[in-house]
């Protein structure tokens, strides 16, 4: 309570005549109106309408304003009286929040029972400030083999996903959170102008694995509002910061900016703002580097909670030299890159080593499992281009084959079904079992059923990061032993 | 037996000749035998010297070499230990460094805890004394008090200051002025003609086109929106005007 600021009020206060303002709706139509009036009107103001619905200033010209429709009703028509609200945009949090579909200015979508929220948080504010961070250093585990082995993530790190249509971004996104079980993380899946089977298929698939309980979704469906579309990841921003100012780890998905940077480019053209390259407006990048900026991690002094973001981003023919993707990219601490090609070859996920980057890397990653893994990027990059002789038929001295032979074992270990998640045993465990070359005598076609089999073997047994690596050699040893002896009988 | 001078020469010869072969196949095969042994045992004798005297250097080579090695342990031994320690104290600083950073963690969660909380109660109790507000003035709001807010009103707009004047005169760039005019009570004539000559002090040479509503949810009061200003005179905006300023307070 700021006692002073409420106390000077009431001693100052003395009833008299308040100069309000009023608006009218010159037009409206596609999710904006324009108003003439209201000389006092500010950039992200909420105004309320006579009919009830509610807009958004988004462009102030010299006569009119443009606003965009968050809440419209039926009645809603030109002529109609338009009022300052006197409130700033802002969305409910609350702990109840966890498990419910909502939309970006947390109306509840789903059936369950209505909520009364006690705290509202401002969707729009600035990113903490340098002091306020800490460094990434903590991991963040996703259960797929590639990220964790390969390109490691933290917690307060922000990571693009990025690829053509139907790669599987979201299926990666899906994984990551499904992983989150157990682990303290609180997770928030924000869906910005998807289909509605879609959002109904994901929500779906988060309470089959009961990961509903740790997550919120925030949804701003294709046929919604493009104001609601444009403020859905600024919800689930403001959502997750709730949690992370608290001192809890969160995590929020962004599927996709794809969908937010095309409704930004609509709105800005209807409000007739002034249009830059590919007739996005000139603050395209602002739009989305105030997003990403506030995911971190925070200092002790903060609480030392964090917020790691996924944004998705859909690319065209796998051209990631575009404009969106090219801010995208460096805005953030780097990406997973899908190719086409890999997936049509039938490697899932189709993350394409080459292209994608975590930029804090190993500083983030576990030590054994560091240790184990810090060669094999670079070892299966070599098999990526060592590999291409083979399609020569060229003699290959012995070396080279025993290079190009265990990069086969490798891209075949590295392949993962969805929902198939490892924990960081089974990680550490099959990375041990690759760099022991345990794996060298099994055929190419048999190695997913012995992987499947080890990893069954792992999460059986009570070997954890802490065992020696030698017992995890002797232990997996005798396994591989028994197993090809089985197989052989 | 007679003494024979050429058997005694004979015998004498036989012994030269038993001495000859003596000499030449027993007695030099067996000095030179003893001479062998003699000299296969100084030989001996000498490799034994030699040796001796080599396992004496590298006796002693050793024992320097294990003084060294004794030395160079303790200064490891020291150095090790010394570097355990560095060790250990780092580890404790690394721990010590976690721990704090951990309490300071918990501090901050705990000081937003209790700051959310806070945040609530007031939030409760502006929320309460707002509805408790509103229900003392839905009781004694009447037409009296309404005519009182009137000369409020009335007082207020002849003594409008220059700023608040040159906002309203902005809006009268028509000839026509349009007022619509909310209240919770009836305005009476004599209201409305006193309403009238402050407006025309105000806007001189216009013409004015007054409407009159009653809206009884202003609890007590007016509102009167000229082109796109409004003046609020009412109960009910008031309550929201210091409901508004008390959440910008907290």
């Amino acid at each position: 309570m700021r006692p002073d600021k409420l106390t000077n009020f009431l001693q100052e206060y003395k009833f008299e005549i308040r100069i309000s303002e009023q608006g009218k709706i010159i037009s409206v139509g596609d999710g904006i109106v324009w108003i003439s009036g209201l000389p006092s009107a500010s950039i992200d103001e909420i105004l309320t309408i006579e009919d009830g619905s509610v807009a958004m200033v988004f462009h102030l010209t010299e006569e009119m304003v443009g606003a965009v429709l968050l809440e419209q009703t039926v009645k809603l028509t030109s002529g109609m009286t338009v009022f300052h609200s006197g409130r700033i945009l802002s969305t409910p949090v609350s702990e109840k929040l966890l498990g419910r579909v909502i939309d970006p200015l947390g109306k509840l979508l789903d059936s369950g029972p209505n909520l009364e929220y006690e705290n509202l948080r401002k969707l729009d504010v600035l990113s903490p400030t340098i002091i306020e961070r800490d460094f990434v250093t903590r991991p963040l585990y996703t259960g797929n083999k590639i990220i964790d082995n390969l390109l490691p993530i933290g917690k307060g790190q922000r990571q693009l996903i990025i690829g053509d249509n139907g790669l599987g971004k979201s299926s990666i996104a899906l994984d990551i959170i499904l992983n989150q079980k157990d682990k303290n993380i609180i997770c928030i899946y924000v869906l910005i102008g998807q289909k509605n089977t879609t959002i109904v298929n994901t929500v779906q698939t988060l309470q089959d694995n009961n990961a509903l309980d740790y997550t919120v979704v925030v949804a701003a469906e294709a046929t919604s509002l493009p104001g609601l579309q444009y403020l859905a990841p600024y919800a689930g921003c403001a959502i997750a910061e709730f949690w992370m100012y608290a001192g809890h780890d969160t995590l929020v998905i962004f599927d996709d900016l794809t969908a937010h940077a095309d409704c930004y480019r609509e709105m800005s053209l209807l409000l007739k703002k002034p249009v830059g390259r590919e007739a996005y407006p000139a603050d395209i990048f602002y739009l989305h580097a105030r997003l990403l900026e506030r995911a971190t991690s925070l200092s002790a002094k903060m609480g030392g909670g964090s917020m790691t973001a996924f944004p998705i981003l859909e690319t065209k023919q796998g051209e990631i030299a575009a404009y969106i993707p090219t801010n995208l990219i460096s805005i953030t601490d780097g990406q997973f890159y899908l190719d086409t090609k890999l997936f049509a070859g039938g490697f899932l996920p189709a993350i394409d080593v080459t292209r994608s980057v975590s930029r804090i890397g190993g500083k983030a990653q576990d030590i054994q499992i560091k240790k184990e893994a810090s060669r094999m990027k670079l070892d299966y990059l070599q098999f990526l281009e060592l590999e291409v002789f083979t399609h020569f038929a060229a003699h290959l001295d012995p070396e080279m084959k025993q290079k190009i032979q265990q990069g086969k074992i490798l891209r075949e270990l590295l392949k993962q079904q969805r929902f198939s998640l490892l924990t960081i045993e089974q990680q550490l465990g099959w990375i041990i079992a690759y760099n022991e070359k345990l794996f060298a005598e099994i055929n190419l076609n048999k190695i997913s059923e012995c992987l499947f089999e080890l990893l069954k073997y792992i999460s059986a047994n009570e070997m954890t990061l802490l065992t020696a690596r030698n017992d995890w050699v002797k232990n997996l040893t005798t396994w591989f032993n028994n197993w090809k002896a089985n197989v052989k009988t | 037996m007679q003494f024979s001078w050429t058997s005694f020469f004979l015998e004498i010869i036989n012994f030269l000749v038993l001495l000859w072969i003596l000499k030449h196949f027993f007695y030099a095969p067996v000095r030179k035998a003893i001479q062998t042994r003699k000299e296969f045992a100084e030989n001996n004798l000498q490799q034994a010297d030699q040796t001796q005297k080599a396992a004496l250097e590298l006796q002693n080579k050793y024992a320097s070499r294990l003084q060294e090695w004794e030395k160079e342990r303790i200064e490891k031994l020291s150095q090790l230990d010394h570097e355990m320690q560095q060790e250990k104290q780092k580890q404790l600083k690394t721990l010590t460094d976690l721990l704090n950073k951990e309490k300071e963690k918990f501090r901050a969660q705990e000081r937003h805890s209790i700051e959310k909380y806070l945040v609530k109660k007031e939030k409760e109790t502006l929320d309460a004394s707002l509805k408790f507000t509103a229900k003392i003035f839905n009781s004694f709001a009447d037409a009296t008090l309404e005519k009182k807010i009137f000369n409020l009103l009335i007082g207020n707009l002849k003594n409008l200051p220059t700023e608040k004047l040159s906002i309203l005169k902005a809006e009268s760039l028509n000839e026509i002025l349009t007022i619509n005019v909310e209240s919770a009570y009836p305005v009476s004539e004599e209201m409305q003609n006193e309403f009238i000559q402050v407006l025309q002090a105000l806007f001189p040479d216009l013409t004015y086109k007054l409407n009159y509503k009653i809206e009884s949810e202003l609890l007590a009061g007016y509102k009167i929106a000229i082109n796109s200003l409004v003046l609020l005179a009412n109960l009910r905006d008031e309550l929201k005007f210091f409901a508004e300023a008390a959440q910008n307070a907290t």
